[in-house]
């Protein structure tokens, strides 16, 4: 559930995305596969500060706000990618575009940290003469006290993220006397703090690097701040926020760019973000310079247009996630492996991409891992002929595995969002399995009650259609925590390894890359793209597309750059 | 929005015995017949429903006998007031208005379950069912009134619990209780809109029929519904279906789900920012929801 919050507002951006954006002509900046890919964006934060860009207002536009304004509690795309230029962490993911905005840095800790006790300690020495915007400066004792705040507001996260925190345990049962005793301490003479783990977590900097971890001043509600936002740290604060009409941030008078590449100082002196429009107005006015950015995708049917009169303000980016078929290895007929590499075989990822939206919103999926993300090797297994690369579906090939296997004629349900694009992938899917010999029904659930319900054992759910977008660029946050034995828990609305795929020999290869990567994440990313492979071959999943975003942009607004970990870097654009 | 004017409105004859109903919007696509819960609640809460006419289709709404505009028969016992009695009131109606060759049915609560008490018997006019905030069986229900009733905060489940065992249970301390479970799971709108009040009144000034069937409130199912399942016979539904339920909803997903796993042709929307009657709490997009799925389904 924790992550669902951010997927769907994920998944619901892509919905309006979908459908034919029939042209090529939006610019680009797509990675290639390769771990050093550059994008075709300026690579801001890393270069020098231009200030005849200072100023302005840059003015952005969604049709809903996100909630909570809370950075430790809130788990939408929308608000994370604001928090990048407002709250800090210990660490952060570096803000510049391309591969190297995976790269986590150093923020409110001055180096990177100590890491003793075989993995298990981690101290930070803070950087001195930061202070929030309200004027305190930031201590020891602050982030002491954010570290215990994750586990009081029940951040969403805190259970996932953050529980192999000694006294995380005890947090988690009791949130509101929660000390992390023993698990993070302060000592304010040496300016240090200590974080202590049961077990040696390799992704812990990551996850450090999230709005979860931010810190706030000590004295800040023990419960979700919703429409009250916090002090900040970065070059931005809250002025006001009203879900229903606007957000409106200013700058953080205390600010003073400490780390160019972890927290650079703005470019807009003020950033207005307005609620409550059509998408098709927010269009109209970016088209017409009133806004400098749309939040939500632009519907289909101006796609075109703005493919064609508006080319240099289109950014097309491919985003490190995938969309992807279930199916259950513990249920007839996919508890047949020959039946499920069939469905491997025969499903023709062009024509998903098709009914996505086209080439320019995503592209054909083989592997788990997208293209881009660490541990993603280029691999087909499934395509007509074998290979690295989406050719053809190979129908003949899954006829006769289908035949093989004796699985002709069983029924298959297939349960999808009801939405347009995931209704038409599964009526696709529907139609194929028909062609197979299956007897195929569609069950088209909303999108708030379809993510659970597939992952309820009790449905006993054949073949679902859903995504997975990255929490952070590791290849367990897609291996582990999709197709682990610890992922699957039978009768829960929450088990997100949703084919019930468990392999003790997989399962012992993901923990022995988990240990890899402690020490050596080049060696570990290696076994991680072994492992995908691995999994392909027992074909518990389908893998359908990588999607992209489109980034629709006022003609005023520079400076575009797109981190691959938060998007669009909305401080370092320029509207002047 | 307003509640649209009706186009008519008129009695049929049932055995002796009137149904009251209305009709909104003028003679176009399949009509939909709008089912009320309670039972005995009367049709005055689903009255927004009829903004559907706007999309080119009559919205007919009626009050099951014991209701509202309908004959009441107080002096009815448990033997009378059966599901089958039901059933054939709306066999009656349909063939009474003309409508049984081709009409969508939506049930919202005990409606929704009447309404695929009719579906699983394969009426060959029915074209498109909606199954609004309803259980699949009264054991589901009570289960997830438990649930519920268990997440209250702790000093209105003292007051509950002290006034159930002191058996006074119309003591204006009960009903204060019982008033936070109904604006939790039942309609989050505060205060109430004016036709969901009006059902209010109606139970209030017959209760015969909820009390029989149901029982004295919403977590004490002691009618003769207690032991209701149509569970076994879902498969048999061969009209496309839709399902309808609210985030905070009294008819948690657990209670829908046997629809969801067993009705062949099925869907299912959840709203987001509703309890038991979306149709009010989430009106504009309950409309565009369920018209959708209708114009699918004609």
């Amino acid at each position: 559930m924790s992550r669902s919050t951010r997927r769907s507002a994920f998944a619901a951006a892509t919905v309006a995305l979908a459908l034919a954006l029939t042209t090529a002509a939006c610019s680009s900046s797509d990675d290639s596969s390769s771990a050093d890919a550059t994008t075709s964006s300026s690579a801001a934060g890393s270069t020098a500060f231009l200030p005849q860009h200072k100023g302005g207002t840059l003015k952005l536009v969604a049709h809903a706000a996100a909630g909570s304004f809370d950075p430790q509690v809130n788990y939408t795309l929308q608000y994370w990618q604001l928090y990048q230029s407002m709250y800090d962490g210990l660490l952060s993911f570096k803000k510049v575009g391309g591969q190297s905005s995976f790269t986590v840095v150093p923020d409110l800790a001055a180096a990177m940290p100590k890491v003793t006790n075989g993995g298990k300690t981690y101290t930070f020495t803070l950087r001195k003469g930061i202070t929030f915007s309200n004027g305190k400066a930031l201590t020891t004792d602050d982030v002491v006290a954010s570290f215990q705040r994750i586990f009081k507001v029940s951040s969403p996260t805190a259970g996932t993220f953050y529980n192999g925190i000694i006294g995380a345990t005890a947090c988690l049962k009791t949130p509101a006397s929660c000390t992390l005793k023993g698990g993070v301490t302060g000592d304010a003479k040496a300016n240090t703090v200590t974080v202590n783990l049961t077990a040696p977590d390799s992704e812990f900097p990551y996850k450090l690097a999230v709005p979860h971890a931010s810190i706030v001043p000590k004295d800040s509600p023990t419960k979700d701040a919703g429409t009250k936002p916090l002090p900040t740290t970065g070059p931005y604060m809250a002025a006001s926020y009203d879900p229903n009409r606007e957000l409106k941030l200013v700058r953080n008078p205390h600010f003073k760019e400490w780390s160019r590449e972890a927290e650079p100082q703005g470019y807009p002196d003020q950033i207005d973000y307005t609620f409550g429009q059509t998408v098709e107005s927010e269009v109209t006015a970016v088209e017409n310079g009133q806004a400098d950015w749309m939040y939500d995708p632009p519907p289909a049917d101006r796609l075109n247009e703005i493919g064609t009169k508006y080319t240099s303000q289109a950014h097309v980016n491919p985003l490190t996630a995938f969309w992807y078929a279930t199916l259950n290895v513990n249920t007839a007929p996919f508890n047949n492996k020959l039946a499920r590499q069939a469905i491997n075989y025969a499903v023709d990822r062009s024509a998903v991409v098709r009914l996505y939206g086209g080439t320019n919103l995503a592209a054909p999926a083989c592997t788990i891992l997208p293209p881009g993300f660490p541990g993603h090797v280029d691999s087909c297994d499934y395509t007509k002929g074998g290979g690295t690369t989406w050719k053809a579906a190979d129908l003949a090939k899954a006829k006769a595995l289908v035949k093989q296997s004796g699985t002709a004629g069983q029924e298959v349900g297939i349960v999808v969002q009801d939405d347009d694009v995931n209704k038409s992938i599964g009526q696709y899917l529907q139609s194929l399995l028909t062609q197979l010999g299956y007897k195929a029904t569609l069950k088209p659930l909303s999108a708030n009650i379809q993510f659970t319900y597939i992952q309820n054992t009790k449905n006993k759910v054949q073949l679902a259609l859903t995504s997975w977008y990255q929490d952070y660029p590791a290849a367990s946050d897609f291996l582990n925590v999709l197709f682990s034995c610890a992922a699957f828990h039978p009768g829960s609305d929450s088990s997100i390894n949703i084919s019930g795929f468990c392999d003790k020999g997989v399962d012992a290869k993901m923990q022995t890359a988990l240990k890899t990567a402690q020490t050596d994440p080049t060696a570990a990313n290696k076994q991680w793209g072994a492992i995908d492979q691995t999994i392909m071959q027992q074909s518990p999943v389908v893998p359908l597309i990588n999607p992209k975003i489109i980034d629709f942009t006022s003609k005023r607004l520079g400076n575009y750059s797109f981190s691959k970990q938060f998007y669009m870097l909305v401080g370092q654009t320029w509207v002047k | 929005m307003a509640i649209p004017e009706p186009l008519h409105t008129g009695t049929v004859d049932f055995d002796g015995r009137s149904t009251w109903y209305r009709i909104t919007g003028e003679p176009g696509r399949t009509p939909l017949v709008v089912l009320h819960g309670g039972p005995g609640a009367g049709h005055n809460y689903t009255l927004s429903i009829a903004g559907i006419a706007e999309q080119g289709r009559q919205v007919v709404h009626y009050d099951q006998l014991g209701t509202g505009l309908s004959t009441h028969l107080p002096d009815e016992g448990a033997d009378f007031w059966t599901v089958q009695l039901f059933l054939d009131e709306l066999d009656n109606l349909l063939k009474e208005l003309g409508i049984a060759d081709a009409y969508h049915l939506l049930g919202q609560s005990w409606g929704g379950m009447l309404a695929a008490e009719h579906a699983v018997r394969r009426p060959a006019g029915l074209r498109g069912l909606v199954i609004a905030n309803s259980p699949a069986s009264m054991e589901l229900w009570l289960a997830a009134a438990a649930e519920l009733r268990g997440q209250l905060p702790p000093e209105v489940q003292r007051t509950l619990l002290a006034h159930e065992a002191a058996g006074t249970t119309d003591h204006p301390d009960y009903l204060a209780a019982e008033q936070v479970f109904n604006e939790r799971h039942v309609c989050r709108l505060n205060p109430n809109p004016p036709e969901v009040q009006a059902t209010w009144e109606n139970i209030a000034a017959d209760p015969t029929v909820y009390h029989t069937m149901n029982g004295p409130n919403e977590f004490h199912v002691v009618g003769t519904l207690k032991d209701w399942s149509v569970i076994d016979r879902l498969h048999l539904v061969e009209a496309p279906t839709l399902l309808v339920s609210g985030r905070y909803d009294e008819a948690t997903p657990e209670t829908l789900r046997p629809f969801a796993d067993h009705i062949p042709d099925v869907r299912w929307h959840m709203f987001e920012r509703s309890s038991h009657m979306p149709h009010v709490e989430e009106e504009e997009l309950y409309l565009r929801v369920v018209g959708t799925f209708l114009d699918s389904t004609d």
